[in-house]
């Protein structure tokens, strides 16, 4: 009996061979939803090629806290360098008027302050004070308006480089338009 | 929202700065001198070879003394002529030699106290110098 189940065997090993090493069967492309390997492939260098863009987005890219440190510096600084030119100027502009102005009145109001501080006669001491006061007054206004301008500036410096990189991402996308396969199917880019 | 308040809060407390009053005079301790009352012109005769006004008023109590102010027309810049103490007595008398004939003069008055304030200036007289 034991020699039969010996004749058997070796009867069937000679009939089993060894198939070829093939890597496509050994990796199992479909283990993570890949239906082949060609495709998996294709997905591998779509990714590669997304890296390489973020790369180039990375470089372009402006930094946003630059460009508000920069619009607190000189106001409108930051929109200018993120290449919004002329609400730039307008910041500029308006920041300039505010704190000249202000500047201005301020000048007015001491010369007539140190006069109301010389002064001896009654009549003189009210007139002068209300004379200084007056334009003291203005300039804190204009000076209060600097500031809100200065801080919407800071904000607005924000908006404009978030803006600006999103159109840095666009460009980039842009010049690259193609079609990629992804595990969900494919993908058309703009 | 709270940007808006923020900013909002900002400018107010800075409109809320005002000027101090740092004048030493300008306080609620200094007493204002009085006005003076009374005041009256007189101008020499048109016969008179030597042409004067002078200036009477009522003597006043608290003040360290008198200030005259002149001026050629009544709304123009009045000119300090003559610095005159309490301590001259009852009658209150400024003779004033340096008149013209043929002239408008116009004079205004003021008393200050021992902190040098000045109080409030009268109202101006007129006349008429032969």
């Amino acid at each position: 009996m034991k020699n039969l189940i010996l004749i058997i065997l070796t009867v069937f090993a000679i009939n089993i061979s060894a198939k070829d090493f093939n890597i496509m069967d050994f990796s199992r492309p479909d283990k993570y939803g890949w239906e082949t390997f060609e495709k998996r492939e294709k997905a591998v260098e779509d990714l590669s090629e997304r890296q390489k863009l973020l790369q180039l987005y990375e470089m372009e890219k402006q930094d946003i806290y630059g460009n508000v440190i920069k619009s607190l510096v000189i106001p409108g600084w930051g929109q200018y360098h993120a290449k919004n030119y002329s609400k730039g100027q307008i910041f500029l502009g308006m920041e300039t008027v505010m704190l000249l102005t202000s500047y201005y009145l301020y000048q007015q109001s001491m010369n007539k302050y140190d006069r109301y501080k010389q002064a001896t006669q009654i009549d003189e001491i009210n007139k002068l004070y209300d004379e200084a006061a007056r334009p003291y007054r203005f300039a804190q206004t204009f000076l209060g308006a600097y500031l809100a301008i200065l801080i919407y500036n800071c904000y607005d410096s924000v908006e404009t480089t978030n803006d600006y990189n999103a159109k840095v991402w666009n460009r980039i996308e842009n010049k690259s338009l193609k079609i990629s396969v992804t595990p969900t199917g494919l993908t058309l880019r703009f | 929202m709270k940007k808006i308040i923020f900013i909002t809060a900002m400018i107010l407390s800075l409109l809320g700065c005002s000027l101090s009053h740092k004048n030493p005079l300008d306080s609620s301790n200094v007493e204002i001198p009085k006005s003076v009352i009374g005041i009256e012109l007189f101008s020499s005769s048109p016969q008179s070879p030597e042409k004067y006004v002078e200036i009477h008023w009522e003597k006043l109590t608290n003040v360290e003394g008198y200030y005259i102010y002149r001026a050629m027309i009544f709304d123009g810049q009045y000119e300090k002529i003559a610095t005159i103490p309490n301590s001259q007595g009852n009658n209150m008398i400024f003779r004033d030699n340096n008149v013209f004939s043929n002239n408008f003069y116009y004079y205004k008055m003021s008393a200050y106290n021992s902190q040098g304030l000045e109080g409030h200036l009268s109202g101006f007289l007129r006349i008429f110098v032969e």
